[in-house]
């Protein structure tokens, strides 16, 4: 028994040694945020189809999905760069530099949600065969509440190419600018999923969209409130929010009238 | 802040939330990626790996007090296909020149107690992957039987099992060399 614990110390001993001296280089981390770059720009890539754009997980850009393309572009190509996150209102100021307009924003709306991060990104314009059309810069803010599902607002310029299909669910008319209510049924799918007959049928409805790559099927609603304003695109988007109409509505207002 | 906040946010997708894990467990992942891999290459490999994956797949954590044991899964699993693609095995090299560059040996005790660890080390270092990796959760990460049993995906008599087989081949291994000493 004695030897037996003797070498169980020793085991224990030899391993401590054997690594204490070990430690994590500064260059890892940066190694694990590009690489996390990467594999989302490649994941992003994934979900391109001729139909159907969804930028990231839980869709950067709604406001391309509920238009259909008129022109040459297939799909639209973007990535968050982690290093580049706006994660404390202050700094505003630079993203709204880095998106090289003076755009409409709040840091905290009248119903509680408040600023959480920002990022300006570029969105690339590409055909069929993956050439870059034309790219701009797109600001995305994070609005968040307690437990409540996140809110965003996509800022960018109006892409002309795009025509909005849909008739919208709801509209009101704010200081001359008309915002738009849509609501809209993803469902989240894995890359190799088949589509199934009643998916197929859902397809053809301009209210529904399939989006592949993610790692089970999950379907949700997506609910967003667009406008143009001082030659920019708003998009005020949620999925599964639990808002109203004239709620989101609401915040739409409270943006127009930041400034 | 608790793990478990952290952990939530992490979820949600928040950066910071991530960069704090990291920060936290960084060096426990390299080491013990670094014993089971017995390569500081390899084991920088299998940790950037592992956090890539914690990152990506972070969603699908559906207990956030389970992230250490998670971390710890990808981990393992990741170190052992690091090794079979690479069906690379212990440079002693590595480990000997690293213990001799050492300057805090001042007597012959010391240099005694060494020259032991090496030894046991180098036991270490020879057990089947399967069985050295039960060692290293076991002794190092002080991980319970159910725990390893839990991390490897297999029955907890599994881990008993190569717990004791690896003591076993140790004892033996470290007896031959006293006795080639003599």
């Amino acid at each position: 028994m004695k030897t037996t614990l003797k070498l169980e110390q020793k085991i224990e001993t030899a391993l401590q040694e054997e690594c204490r001296n070990i430690g994590v280089s500064e260059e890892l981390k940066q190694k694990i945020d590009r690489a996390i770059e990467q594999k989302q720009e490649e994941k992003t890539m994934k979900h391109f189809s001729t139909k159907k754009v969804v930028i990231g997980v839980a869709a950067a850009c709604l406001l391309v999905s509920s238009m259909a393309f008129a022109g040459k572009t297939v799909a639209l190509r973007s990535g968050t760069n982690l290093m580049d996150m706006y994660t404390s209102y202050d700094q505003m100021r630079e993203a709204e530099e880095k998106l090289g307009s003076d755009v409409n924003y709040v840091e905290k709306f009248a119903n509680g949600y408040y600023f959480e991060r920002a990022s300006v990104d570029p969105t690339e314009a590409v055909d069929e065969a993956g050439n870059v059309l034309y790219s701009y810069q797109d600001m995305m803010i994070h609005y968040i509440k307690g437990g409540a599902p996140s809110i965003s607002l996509s800022i960018c310029k109006p892409v002309e190419e795009f025509e909005n299909t849909k008739t919208p669910n709801a509209t009101r008319d704010c200081d001359g600018i008309t915002l738009r209510y849509d609501v809209y049924t993803y469902k989240f799918v894995p890359v190799d999923y088949e589509l199934t007959e009643e998916d197929m049928e859902n397809e053809k409805r301009d209210d529904y969209y399939i989006s592949y790559g993610s790692s089970e099927v999950e379907i949700q609603q997506a609910h967003n409130v667009t406008w143009e304003m001082d030659g920019m695109h708003y998009n005020l988007f949620g999925f599964d929010v639990e808002l109203t109409p004239d709620e989101m509505m609401d915040m739409a207002e409270e943006i127009i009238h930041a400034k | 802040m608790k793990e478990e906040i952290l952990v939530e946010q992490l979820k949600q997708g928040e950066k910071e939330a991530f960069d704090t894990l990291y920060e936290k467990y960084k060096n426990m992942a390299l080491r013990t990626a670094y014993l089971i891999t017995g390569n500081r290459t390899d084991s920088e490999d299998v940790v950037q790996d592992t956090f890539v994956k914690v990152w990506l797949h972070r969603r699908e954590l559906k207990n956030n007090s389970g992230f250490k044991a998670w971390m710890m899964q990808i981990l393992v699993r990741t170190a052992y296909r690091m090794g079979k693609k690479k069906n690379r095995e212990f440079p002693d090299e590595e480990t000997v020149i690293r213990m001799e560059n050492r300057t805090d040996i001042s007597s012959l005790e010391q240099v005694m107690q060494l020259e032991e660890r090496k030894e046991v080390y180098a036991a270490i270092r020879k057990l089947p992957v399967k069985q050295r990796t039960v060692v290293i959760l076991f002794y190092y990460n002080q991980c319970s039987v159910s725990e390893i049993a839990g991390l490897l995906g297999c029955m907890e008599g599994t881990v008993k099992s190569r717990l004791h087989t690896a003591r076993k081949n140790m004892k033996k291994a470290l007896e031959k060399g006293e006795e080639e000493l003599l």
